[in-house]
């Protein structure tokens, strides 16, 4: 899990105190491409993980894919003046120069960021051309602690701006 | 109730979720099935009969989404359990389920193994149901 920011409680509460708010299209974006991508690392990994099993270097190839495409999410929402992307809601993004404000960015960047790197670097170790192996149990179960703190990131983040909570 | 005479359908465009969603139920014991979209959701439906389904509601391009695949099954049989599989901002859509007698959501995205349990949630009622049924 990403090491909490030394000024972490004082970023959220200028969150709280500032009404500082997420802007809706990229709470969707967020939930619709970040959402499916830590889900299906989150349900390959338990599909092995639940019944001690190695994570096969097919499936963990798998996985990899997906958080190539989380950083490319990641990339694009926070710094979508930058690329090239026929997506509507991409477009949208660009089009309505709709940003993040600097101190959510950094919570985005430090917490999802570092996670999904370190999810890379398990499973990049592990299917190392020189020497390709499964993934053993207890590296599938970091995977699954850091697909979880993504998740509880997105959570807090979702109360600190108060955004409507509809299910829980 | 013995679980293998359970079926239970996965409904999610993400081919990753449906597949290791589906092993992942296989291996605890259910006969599960899974479809990419809404079509292929109803088709299995149709066939299999499953007396649980788990719906994405957003099933990317897909004609029929899962709100459609929703309907369709408790216009079949209301008793069938649906579990949505929902994102925070779809607020209009849950209370639509909910008309539509759905208990169960999970948020995406899905990190641990609590969806288990809202699938055990709804075993559950299958089993009550059958129970007061004799």
């Amino acid at each position: 899990m990403a090491n909490p920011l030394t000024n972490e409680k004082a970023l959220y509460d200028k969150i709280r105190d500032e009404k500082i708010s997420v802007p809706l299209l990229i709470w969707d974006l967020m939930y619709r491409y970040l959402g499916d991508e830590i889900s299906a690392i989150t349900q390959i990994t338990l599909s092995y993980w639940r019944y001690n099993e190695s994570i096969p270097v097919s499936d963990a190839k798998k996985i990899k894919e997906h958080t190539k495409k989380i950083n490319d999410m990641v990339r694009k929402i926070l710094h979508h003046e930058r690329i090239q992307d026929e997506r509507e809601k991409i477009e949208e993004l660009k089009n309505n120069n709709t940003k993040l404000h600097p101190v959510i960015n950094e919570l985005f960047f430090h917490y999802i960021g570092n996670d999904v790197y370190g999810i890379n670097l398990i499973v990049g170790f592990h299917l190392d051309p020189a020497d390709t192996h499964p993934i053993p149990v207890e590296d599938a179960q970091k995977i699954l602690n850091k697909t979880f703190t993504m998740k509880q990131f997105m959570d807090r983040l979702r109360e600190a701006t108060q955004q409507e909570i509809t299910i829980i | 109730m013995d679980k293998s005479k359970i079926k239970i359908l996965v409904v999610d465009d993400e081919e990753d979720i449906a597949h290791f969603t589906a092993k992942i139920l296989q291996y605890d014991g259910f006969k599960a099935f899974k479809a990419m979209d809404g079509a292929q959701a109803l088709e299995i439906f149709e066939k299999e009969r499953p007396q649980i389904c788990l719906i994405d509601v957003h099933l990317g391009y897909s004609k029929i989404d899962g709100m459609d695949v929703l309907r369709k099954i408790k216009a079949t049989d209301k008793n069938i359990e649906c579990i949505m599989i929902t994102r925070i901002t779809d607020k209009d859509t849950i209370a639509e389920a909910k008309k539509l007698g759905v208990k169960e959501y999970l948020l995406k995205p899905l990190a641990s193994e609590k969806w288990l349990e809202k699938v055990q949630a709804a075993v559950n009622d299958i089993e009550g149901r059958a129970a007061s049924n004799g």
